[in-house]
Formats: structure tokens, sequence, C-alpha cells
């Protein structure tokens, strides 16, 4: 019996099937067992049902008001109930891992019954392979203007999408890459002809996973985020104990093509480190969670998609390592989280000055909750947070290289929510050189603003409006330097306000929006000049019965130099069309845009208009291992209008006859 | 002797004479006069040298180095090598002023011993020599030191470019979902002014045509880093495609990253595009908060899906590291539904969250994926 796909090579065992957190309907807490013998694991087989036993504790409910959550997904409406148990057949494929199924009162909001089940590698072998093939070849057939020497007639490009897996022997490989090729030199991102963009191969199993590509390791922190590098990771997997440790060596630097190798074989461009997570309450993992990072690398900025000043020649190092400690308590109300980081961070490593030392904390305190409300009877959710941050002035990572620096921060931010309407307000102080450096200023920063948020519920939403939403937002920005050193004649001071209106329409299908914004910037030194800033943007999309679509916007920007009394204004509009002329055979698509810019004291005065349009012909529709080929008349048309220097004015069209194969190659196997 | 041969020697006694002239003054202008202690600092000087011809001739300009001080004017910080030269043809009696624009790194170490002994700026002083006169000026440019941080004139230290599912070289399927994102840090507060530029098919097989999608003026705060999105990506044409972003002010003194992508066809296997109507983008979720859709045929069941974080569309994979907080799934039957309270309790009251739908046939195959929209909670 062919099995469906998306369960053909798992096994769901459930063998962890305490709940912890039952509550009786005297609200005392009780420990009971879902599952009559939680200490043999429940092993559903691939395709089959999830059924658990319902504990005793559910027979004083009835089942209209509990709700049924699988990772926090309702599935209430999905699952079938019968006396003593309850089934669910997962419509998406579960990851392997655990997973948590639960029965809360939808009266009461407290969990009644709680099943924490583990999905496991089966014994089933399959194998899969995929590659999505692109070839292009195009021909240039009339031009004007379009630069001397001109590209070549003929261009040809290429590119595949491979993703394969293995799952044999409750292990698992899988693997994703892309190849390209474009015969014009200027449009590679190496030099390679063919070459690769990024790639990830892993090999796992519930104990344990390597990881070898472009990958993210790790939580965001002081010392790591948003770190996506090359290399090679090795995790390992301890359930038993809710912890994950992870070794890896990562390029510092972004690399992509085959050159690359692993990304990790130059020490002087390499990050090496540990990360570790680990939950010490088993019973409920969220009510304290411990992870830590330690990383040791070097850097030559090379980074082909890094623009930065000038580091230093000899390259930088480093040594870091971070702690951080978070905690849901009270029912997952309170939510707490402190980090602390040190780095010794060497810039230059030829010049002489020694590595400089310094360290980061941050501690976050958030509490939210829901009441009722005793006027109109409805729920409102509140919440009240802190942040205190400092960063030190010479703290410095290689795989965090974004992070704010020399910075004292502290912010109190309050939200509240009643049905359709929402308020958040955050007020902020921060302060920089941190270290009280005698010869740096120090300036001090206070930010605060407010958000009203509204989306009526109209009871008909055909109506012109259809479903808006609207939003008002309002920030306020003083700067002042507190402590200015001596020999320097200009303290800073400015204010900053700024509003903004948006408001939001959705129907059936379509919707369209207009926003405005306005800010007023003052500089009480003089340093800059006041100016006054003026946005307004309007958009709308527009889908015709899947056949034509329509999408069209306005946008508007204006400054004015107070001081100067000097304007300069930039207008975009933009059109993009698409109609199918004859379903899946022939179709047109036409975008239109003019760009204006222009100022009052005549420095600048241009237009900038373009028009693609795209005549497609699908003489053989694609399907699996079979090749679908499109033939298409496209042209493009860019006019350059400058309307102070005539000489700089250029009008420019090419149009290419296009030929397009498409190949979308499966095999497979399972036995 | 004749006439013509008294005016053959003088003219050649005047040719024989060499240019004789010199240096009055020179100035220095700077786009940025603060030096980072934890950075080395690239900054652009414009040097203007003021001269004077008595008569006319070739004349050569050079400054061999430049040299660090401290305000005291003994202390020796540093030298930078550069050498700047410039030759210009003058005419009797002619003056003139020479530019030249001089791309200086100022190293951390310069700014660490300065800070270190005491004072709060750096002078760099170079001398400027005329050839064939041999006269000199010196001029000194004031720099300050600055912290990581700093009020006063907005300075763009770093840009990060990459796309919105975290790659930097990508491929996807035709009618996603992608947006171009620079992680731009930044010192002082003020007006920076961009636009994001696009080059699509089929400019992108020829000659390549930068549009601009977008162009702002947009006052940034004091926080030091801010993340600059560009609007959704094109994906209707299959080909490849550029993008990138253009600061016109403040000009930063590096070359900006281009990124690439390439819009493949979709395949039968891959989900469609899912229509949702309400509620609209930036909506406040509440328990009467309508969720709508188009039905998707052979679906058995939907699910609506809240992410903390903007979540890939142009694929679904169980793996995918961005993970649901809350969610509903309803039959095929229905085509709306409005979460309940325990669903909402996952959320965190002054959160923005991303929703969108998709479509799950009888085997578990999801058919269509809804592009994301923003909610507010």
């Amino acid at each position: 019996m062919a099995r469906p796909r998306f369960f053909a090579f798992i096994t769901v065992a459930i063998f962890a099937l305490c709940h912890t957190k039952t509550i009786a309907n005297d609200g005392n807490s009780v420990d009971q067992q879902a599952h009559a013998d939680d200490s043999t694991p429940l092993v559903i087989e691939s395709g089959e049902m999830i059924e658990v036993s319902l504990p005793e504790s559910l027979s004083s409910y009835s089942f209209e008001n509990i709700i049924l959550e699988l990772d926090q997904i309702n599935i209430t409406e999905l699952v079938e109930l019968s006396e003593g148990s309850l089934s669910y057949q997962p419509t998406i494929q579960l990851d392997v891992g655990k997973h948590q199924l639960s029965a809360t009162d939808i009266q009461s909001g407290e969990v009644i019954a709680e099943w924490i089940f583990e999905v496991r590698y089966s014994e089933i072998s399959e194998s899969s392979l995929a590659i999505d093939s692109q070839f292009i070849a195009s021909q240039r057939i009339a031009e004007k203007n379009i630069g001397d020497p001109a590209p070549n007639r003929f261009h040809g490009q290429a590119n595949s999408q491979v993703s394969f897996s293995h799952l044999s022997n409750r292990w698992q490989l899988e693997g994703a890459f892309d190849l390209y090729y474009d015969s014009i030199e200027e449009n590679r991102f190496s030099e390679r002809t063919i070459d690769n963009g990024e790639f990830l191969v892993s090999v796992s199993n519930q104990y344990a996973e390597a990881h070898i590509g472009h990958q993210v390791v790790g939580n965001g922190s002081f010392i790591m985020d948003n770190f996506s590098r090359r290399g090679v990771s090795v995790v390992g997997n301890m359930s038993s104990i809710e912890s994950k440790v992870s070794g890896f060596s990562l390029s510092s630097n972004e690399i992509f093509g085959f050159g690359g190798g692993m990304g990790i074989s130059d020490r002087r461009q390499r990050v090496d480190g540990m990360y570790f997570e680990t939950s010490p309450v088993k019973e409920q993992p969220t009510l304290w969670t411990l992870s830590g990072t330690w990383i040791d690398g070097q850097i030559n900025i090379e980074d082909e998609y890094v623009a930065q000043a000038f580091v230093g020649g000899g390259g930088s190092e480093s040594q870091s390592w971070s702690i951080t400690s978070e905690s849901l308590l009270l029912e997952d109300k309170l939510h707490f989280v402190a980090e602390y980081a040190r780095s010794e961070f060497d810039l230059d490593r030829t010049d002489g000055i020694e590595a400089e030392e310094d360290d980061a904390h941050k501690i976050l305190l958030s509490y939210s909750d829901v009441i009722e409300s005793d006027v109109t009877g409805s729920e409102i959710a509140w919440s009240v947070g802190g942040l205190k941050q400092r960063v030190g002035t010479f703290f410095q990572s290689i795989a965090n290289q974004g992070l704010a620096t020399d910075k004292d921060l502290f912010q109190i931010n309050a939200a509240v929510q009643s049905e359709s309407t929402a308020l958040q307000f955050s007020t902020e102080t921060h302060q920089d050189n941190v270290e009280s450096i005698m010869v740096l200023p120090t300036i001090e920063t206070t930010l605060n603003s407010l958000s009203l948020s509204w989306s009526p519920t109209l009871e008909d939403t055909t109506s012109w409006v259809g479903s808006p939403s609207f939003t008002l937002a309002i920030a306020e920005q003083d700067q002042s330097e507190i402590r200015t050193p001596e020999n320097t004649p200009i303290s800073v001071g400015n204010e900053v306000f700024s509003w903004q209106v948006s408001s939001n329409f959705a129907y059936e299908v379509n919707s369209w929006g207009i926003n405005l914004s306005n800010t007023d910037f003052i500089d009480r030194t003089g340093l800059q000049n006041d100016s006054n800033t003026l946005g307004v943007s309007l958009f709308s999309n527009l889908v015709f019965d899947e056949t034509a679509s329509v999408s069209a916007s306005i946008g508007i920007d204006e400054i004015d130099d107070l001081i100067t009394q000097v304007s300069s204004k930039s207008i975009n509009y933009a059109l993009q069309t698409y109609v199918s002329i004859i379903p899946n055979e022939l179709d047109l698509s036409f975008d239109y845009s003019i760009n204006q810019n222009e100022t009052s004291d005549l420095l600048i005065n241009g237009n900038n208009t373009s028009i693609n349009f795209v005549l497609n012909w699908k003489i053989r529709e694609q399907a699996v291992n079979q090749f679908g080929i499109d033939l298409s008349l496209s042209s493009a048309y860019n006019d350059f209008d400058d309307k102070l220097m005539t000489l700089n004015s250029l009008e420019s069209h090419q149009t290419f006859l296009t030929i397009t194969a498409t190949l979308p190659s499966r095999l497979g196997n399972s036995e | 002797m004749s006439n013509q041969i008294r005016l053959v020697i003088l003219i050649f006694l005047l040719a024989s004479f060499p240019l004789q002239a010199r240096i009055i003054s020179v100035t220095a202008n700077t786009n940025n006069n603060q030096a980072s202690l934890i950075n080395s600092t690239q900054i652009q000087i414009d040097w203007r040298i003021s001269v004077e011809a008595r008569n006319s001739g070739l004349l050569t300009v050079r400054s061999m180095n430049g040299t660090f001080f401290a305000p005291n004017r003994e202390t020796q910080l540093g030298m930078s090598s550069n050498l700047l030269t410039q030759n210009r043809t003058l005419n009797e009696g002619q003056g003139a002023t020479l530019n030249i624009r001089e791309s200086l790194v100022i190293p951390q170490t310069v700014a660490r011993r300065a800070q270190q002994l005491g004072f709060s700026q750096v002078l760099f002083l170079r001398t400027f020599t005329d050839t064939p006169d041999a006269t000199t000026a010196t001029s000194v440019l004031l720099i300050d030191l600055a912290g990581a941080s700093s009020a006063g004139q907005i300075q763009i230290d770093r840009v990060q470019m990459q796309f919105s599912n975290g790659k930097r070289v990508t491929s996807l399927s035709a009618e996603s979902e992608l947006q171009a994102e620079a992680l731009l840090r930044y010192r002082g507060s003020g007006m920076i002014e961009y636009s994001w530029e696009i080059a699509s098919p089929p400019s992108t097989q020829g000659q390549i045509f930068y549009t601009p999608m977008v162009s702002r003026k947009q006052f940034v705060l004091a926080g030091s880093e801010i993340k600059l999105q560009s609007p959704i990506l094109p994906s209707s044409r299959n080909g490849l495609y550029f993008v990138r972003l253009k600061l016109n002010n403040p000009n930063p003194n590096f070359e900006m990253p281009i990124l690439r992508y390439t819009v493949v066809p979709q395949t039968s296997e891959q989900p469609k595009s899912l229509l949702v109507g309400s509620p609209p983008q930036d909506a406040v979720l509440s328990t009467q908060t309508q969720f709508s859709w188009q039905a998707v045929s052979d679906a058995k069941v939907y699910q609506v899906e809240v992410f903390l974080e903007q979540p890939n569309d142009t694929a679904y994979s169980s793996k995918q590291l961005i993970r649901p907080v809350t969610g509903t799934q309803v039959p095929a039957t229905k085509e709306t539904l409005s979460f309940n309270a325990i669903s909402l309790a996952h959320l965190r009251t002054g959160q923005t969250y991303y929703w969108r739908v998709i479509a799950v046939d009888q085997a578990g195959k999801v058919l269509a994926i809804s592009k994301s929209r923003r909610l507010i909670y």
C-alpha cells in the first residue's frame, strides 16, 4: 500500500506521555499519567493517527470547552474524540524531535492535560534527488544607445537548484545547493564561468547533527548574531537532560562559489567556537534556559557583501564569550532575560596596540497579562517591561560586527490591547562614552514613542473601506551633550519630532493603502541645518480572477532646509500589470516607472522613465522530468532626462528574443 | 643686428628662464572630522593650494607624506605615506588654485595614543612644495576623537547587504516574496537619502538598466543601527536580477555591495500563491479579527500561522528555522476563521507579528502559501 509521501520516512514515537501541568477543577495541581504505561514508548507507524488515552481528570470536562493544540497550533476541529481517547491525523509533516499536544479549558485558560512526544527517524530507507534547471538563450534584435562597446548580442544563462536526501537506519542525509552559469563575465559573482552560490549538507540522527556549508549557529547574543557563514558544525542533542551542545568552525568572511572550499582552511579568516543550551527543569523547560557561546577567531575584511571604512591592515583577532539565562515564570506571564558577555578584540594585529578588553550586559524583564474590563466586559491584554543594557566602548566581536557599542541604555515600554485597538508606548534614555573617557564628549539621548492602532470590525466588508486598519505613530528625540571635553568649541544638541499616519484597506483579494509622515529637526547649536521632511505614499494591488493583476504606487518625499530655504523633492510612480491573454499559453507583462528628482536651488532636476514589456508564449508546459519551453519577445526602455545639463540626457532601449527551457528532474526510491 | 634676430634672441631668453612661482596658502576641508577610538576611520580631505606664477611654465605641487601630531605639536602620533601631486601649466602673472582630494585612513593606533596621552584631538599636518621654486606651505587639519557613537552629523560606518531569507545569492520561484535588507551601522543622527534600485530582465540580458524602485528621504534617530528594507522585489519574470542600495546622502567612503537573485519558474510540485483577504496589513489582532482567504482546489485543511519574524514564503518545510508561535487549523470547508483566546495567549502584547495561510491536501502536501502580512497585538 502506498504511503503518503510526507510520512513515508518517519515513525512517531510517543514515549514521554507524562503531563506535569495538570490542574484539577478545584485548582489544586496534580500529577497524573495520561497513558496507562509511559515506560514503554508508544510507536505509531508513519501515516497513522496519533492516539492518546485521556486522563480521568478530563472526564469532568465538556469537550466543547476544550481547545487542543499541537505545538501551539489549534487543531481542535480536526481531532476526533471518543470515550477515553483522542486521535489526530497530522496534516503536515512533523519534524523530528519533541512535540507537544495540550488540552486547555477555554473558560479558565488552564492547561488540563499535556503530552510530550518525540518524532524519530524510521528504519525505512528512502533516497530522493531534485534538480530544477533553467536554460535561457537570448538574442538582442534591436537597440539604441546602449553603451560602447555594446554587450554581446547573444546571452546565455543557466541555473540549477539541487536538493537531495537519503534516509536510512535512523540516519538522515540531506543537502541543497545552487549552480549558476552566465556567458557575460560582468554578471557573474565570481571569476568562474560556472559556480555555486550557497550550499548546506546535513547528516543527523536523534542524538547528533553535522552540518557543512552556510549556516547560522546558536541563538542571537552580544557576541554572535545574524552570523550566517560557510563552515562546519557538530551538534549533540541530549533530550534526556534537555540539553544541546555545538562545536563549530566557520569562515569569518562571507564565501561563495567552489573556490572557498569549506571556508575554514585559513586560520586568519576563521571563527572557532562552542555553543550550549540547557533547560535544567525537565518538566517545564521554559522555566529556565541557560545558554552560552564562546568564540575565538580572526578576520581580514574582504567581504563582498559588507561595505565599510578601512579597518586595519593586519587583520583583526578576537576572543569572546557570552552567557544567557532566560526564564518564563508565573504561567509564562513573566519573561526574564539576563546576558553577560566579555570580549578581547585586537583591531589590527600589526599596529603594536594590545587587544582591548571590555564587557556587555543586559537585563530584560517584562510582564504581560489579560484582564476583563468591568465596563465593557471585553478582555484587555496588557504588558509592561524594562530593558537595561550596557555595551562597553571597546566591546567588539567578529561574529556580531553590527552591534552598537559604547552605549548605556535604559528603556521602559508598555502596551495595552483591547478588541480592535492597540496602544504602545516606550521611553528610553541612552548615553554614550560609557567608560567616561575624559577626552570624549558624553551625549545623552532620550527617545519617546507612542503608537495607536485601530482595526474596526465591520459587519459589511464589501463597502469601499473593506476591512480597514489605521495606525498613528509619534516619536520624539532629544540629544544633548552633558559633558564637553576641553578644547572642543561646539557642544551638540538637537530635537526631532516625527509623526506617521498609515491606513490599509483589504478586500476579498485586493488591497490598497496610504501613508503620511512628517519629521521636524531642530539643531540647537547650528551644527546641522533645521529641516522639515514630508512623505506621502499610496499603493494598490488588484487581482482580476487570476487572469490579470495590476499593482500601482506613488511615493513622494520632500525635505525643506529651513535655514537655506532649499527644498528637495523625489517622486516615484510605478505600475506593474500582468494579463493572461490565453490561459497557460500566452501572457503579457508590462512595467512602467517614473522617478523624478529636483531641488529648488536648481542643482538637480531630472526624470528617469523606465518601461519593460514581455510577451511570453508557453510552447510546452513543463512537468516532472519533462522540458518546458517558453518563447518571449521582450523590450526594456530607459529614458534619463536631465533638465539642467541636457548633455547628460540619454534615451536607450533594447529588444530581445528569448527562448527558455526548464526541466524539473526528480529521482527517488524507497524500500 | 636685425629686428628679427633680436626677436629670436628675446624668445630664446624668455623660454630658457624657468618658471618662477610660489605657494601662497593651503587649506583643508573634510567630510568628517571625527576619528573613532575603536575603529580606524576613513575620511576624505580636499586640499586647496593657492599658487601664483611670475612667468609662464609647468608647475608641480607635491606633498610627500602627512604627519599625525598631538595638539601640543610636539608629540608625533603617526604618519601617512600617501603621495599627493598635481601639475598645472601657468601663464605669467597668473594665480591658480589646485584641488587635491585625499582619502585618509586615521589608524585606531593614532586615536588611541592621543586619548592615552590625555588629548581630545589629533592634528594632521601636510607640507606642500612647489617645483621648481621649492617654496613650501603647511596646513593643519583638526580631528576630534569620538567613541563608538556620537551626536552630530550622521556618518555611515558599515553596510551589510542580504536578502530577507538570510542569503546573499539566492534563487526563488516566480511570484514568491523576497526583500533586500541593508543593515547600516552609523554614528550621530540626521537625514539619509537613498534609493533601492533594481535591474531586471530583460535589461539583464544585455545592457543593465538600474531603475529606482523607491527613493526615500528618511530621518534617522540616534540608535547606531538601522535596517533598511527594500519594497517586495519583483519576481514575476524568470531570469537574473540585481538589486542595490544607492546612498545619496551621506556619501559613504566605500563601494556599496550589489545583491543578485535569479527567478526560476514554479514547478508543479511547488506551492502556489494563495490569495488572502482580511485582515489588512498592520491590523490589530483580537478574537474578533477575521482571517479570510480564497479556496484552493484539492485542499483538505487550511492553517493560519502567526510568526514572530517574517517567514520565508518561497517554500514550506517542516524544518524551517522560523516556527509559528500560534495558529489554527480548520477543514477545507471553511474559508474564514478567528483565533480564540487560548491561541492569542501565546502572543505577547505590544509585539508585531506576521501571519500567512497555507493549504494542505489529503497526503500532507502543502498546495499553496499566501504572502505574509504584519499584525499588531
